[in-house]
């Protein structure tokens, strides 16, 4: 247990950095769009969540370096001569990464609503204000249910395609990128293959609105769960396999 | 107590055992007293520690020390010890020193007359008490480089 | 628990690298209690040998049994392994490290690390991104000898060292070392001042073993130091 939290906190440590470089330069982007004068009110809000389009590219840099500059930095040596179970280094560099996620998430959102918020009925009109917050609510948590599920899944093939493209003593590269393409292929046939035992999972409600002749017109939307979990079980099984390699094929060089 | 110039080419374990005869014979150690520690000897003369208990073990055969459980290793505490390792010493070098004058070509007589012109001149000249290098006594255990 | 004669026991091994046979048909036993003394010049072998024992690499070929089992994360909770380079998260202070290391093995012994702490001029919080080459050597070897492991690996813990901390170092090693219970088995490609903690020497080369004695057989029978010895072996 106590080995768990101490691999965890070196790799929460390990990331501080590289999150407050991404935090700190959404929000100087925020500040330094909020403060242009002409540009007109749409730009302005586009362009204040426009950190976000960086999320995904950075979360996958920084699940890449999470296991690349143990190498580099010779950690490796000390990582793999520990008496450590597998899953307890690989949960311990997904977590973190999920955090990461949240934490940019929270503050590119915040940042927005602080500087942008004021705006927002200025370029949309009152159509949201009828709306109750229960909407919104529901809403939030799905997406960001699904932004969790998509960002985990990119997270594990990540972990998957990086630990197994260590197995080949050259080539590393080339065989990164081809693990990642061979998985996409595993995971479309695995995830078709479980999909249909995933039938009664409940689907993912959201609410929409129509505004029509006025009249605020709402209506939902379901979002089958089926394949989304098909897919991510598939990839949770990816990453049970790259746990089980790092335990027992992992070499130092 | 126990000071040893080590030469590397010969076993450890009898240099350690030639230390602490040496070592009675001079009058550093007497009967009855007791040795360090293997683990301290060890840790001076740096040592490895298997190497000690074996030099331990063959002193305890030859019957120069005796372990008293518990309480440690001590010389056995007989009087004639010292007198008979310094004899087993003195006859031992002379041995060798003898075969390595035979080696060399020379009769009984040349051997003897030499050692005796030697001593004569030797003692009178540079006035030699010790046989021994003078960084023996050093003997912190720092190897020679 | 059953006996065990031999805590490392290797069997024709092999192990290639991409353009090189870094381990070539290597059988060698050392039994509790022994420090043995893996010799050879650079690229003989030595660390992928001890990388094996340690299981951080998977030998091509041939049988590899390490306290009783092939080398897994059993064996690694008995194994002290130091490594030839720096091994430690940059970031972290001489503190933190104890504290991650100390986490993962039953058999820290906190009393003893701070000793040796202390012993090695070392404090808990000096950062180790400003630790000079010496004293990161210094610590990696506290990190080894601050837990009871049955097996001790120790990789070129001297290399390019000043004297004063090659002393140091040589003191802990001869101090901390139980031989009623622990292994050892030290690399070096220059001999020096480990010369007398061996009790037995295997002398590498190209991968395969050239020689492996009792060191002080070896000087008995042939009049060398183990240090004149490997001289002669590999010229």
């Amino acid at each position: 247990m106590n080995s768990y939290l101490q691999l965890l906190r070196k790799e929460l440590l390990a990331l501080r950095w590289s999150m407050g470089v991404f935090v700190g330069l959404t929000l100087i982007w925020q500040v330094f769009v909020a403060t242009r004068t002409s540009w007109t009110a749409p730009v302005l809000l586009i362009n204040g969540l426009g950190p976000l389009s960086f999320l995904p590219m950075w979360l996958i840099w920084i699940s890449f370096q999470s296991y690349s500059t143990e190498w580099s930095n010779d950690t490796a040596y000390l990582l793999l001569s520990l008496p450590v179970k597998g899953w307890q280094v690989t949960t311990t560099k997904l977590f973190p990464v999920m955090i990461a996620f949240l934490v940019a998430l929270a503050v590119t959102i915040s940042g927005f609503l602080l500087l942008f918020g004021r705006l927002i009925p200025v370029v949309i009109g009152d159509t949201f204000a009828p709306l109750p917050a229960g909407w919104y609510l529901r809403n939030g948590v799905n997406l960001v249910v699904l932004g969790l599920l998509a960002v985990s899944a990119m997270v594990m093939l990540i972990h998957f395609a990086y630990i197994t493209s260590r197995l080949a003593k050259r080539f590393r590269g080339p065989v990164l990128a081809w693990i990642l393409l061979i998985s996409f292929w595993i995971i479309s046939r695995v995830g078709g293959l479980i999909e249909p035992i995933l039938h009664w999972v409940r689907p993912l409600t959201f609410d929409f609105f129509n505004i029509n002749q006025g009249l605020v017109d709402v209506y939902q939307f379901q979002l089958g769960l089926s394949p989304v979990l098909a897919i991510w079980l598939s990839i949770v099984g990816l990453f049970l396999l790259a746990t089980w390699l790092w335990e027992t094929q992992i070499e130092i060089a | 107590m126990i000071k040893i110039n080590f030469d590397n080419s010969q076993p450890i374990y009898a240099q350690i055992m030639d230390g602490v005869r040496k070592a009675l014979v001079r009058g550093d150690l007497q009967p009855g007293d007791k040795l360090p520690s293997q683990r301290d000897l060890a840790t001076s003369l740096k040592v490895n520690p298997n190497t000690i208990q074996r030099a331990y073990r063959d002193m305890e055969l030859i019957g120069l020390v005796e372990t008293l459980r518990g309480q440690g290793t001590f010389i056995k505490q007989e009087d004639e010890i010292v007198e008979s390792v310094r004899t087993e010493m003195i006859n031992t070098m002379v041995r060798g020193f003898i075969l390595e004058m035979k080696s060399l070509g020379c009769d009984t007589a040349t051997i003897v007359t030499t050692v005796a012109h030697q001593l004569d001149s030797d003692y009178s000249q540079n006035n030699i008490t010790e046989v021994d290098p003078p960084v023996e006594g050093k003997g912190d255990g720092r190897w020679r480089s | 628990m059953e006996k065990l004669t031999y805590f490392v026991k290797a069997d024709n091994l092999a192990k290639r690298f991409p353009g090189a046979n870094a381990l070539d048909g290597v059988s060698f036993q050392i039994g509790q209690g022994e420090i043995l003394g893996l010799l050879g010049p650079n690229g003989s072998g030595k660390s992928t040998l001890l990388k094996c024992i340690a299981g951080l690499l998977k030998p091509d070929r041939g049988r590899l049994e390490v306290l009783g089992r092939f080398p897994n994360r059993e064996t690694k909770s008995q194994i002290a392994y130091l490594p030839e380079i720096d091994y430690f998260y940059r970031w972290m202070k001489v503190g933190e490290v104890l504290k991650f290391v100390s986490a993962m093995y039953g058999d820290w012994q906190w009393d003893r690390a701070k000793e040796l702490l202390g012993f090695m001029n070392l404090s808990e919080q000096q950062g180790i991104s400003s630790l000079s080459k010496g004293m990161r050597a210094r610590l990696r070897l506290v990190v080894a000898m601050a837990r009871d492991a049955k097996l001790v690996l120790l990789d070129e813990p001297l290399s390019g060292l000043d004297p004063s901390s090659r002393g140091h170092i040589v003191d802990v090693i001869l101090s901390e070392f139980k031989s009623s219970e622990q292994t050892m088995i030290l690399s070096t490609h220059e001999i020096g001042e480990t010369e007398a903690l061996f009790d037995s020497v295997l002398f590498l080369e190209k991968g395969t073993v050239r020689l492996m004695d009792r060191a002080d057989t070896l000087r008995e029978q042939r009049n060398l130091s183990i240090n004149d010895l490997f001289k002669e072996v590999y010229l």
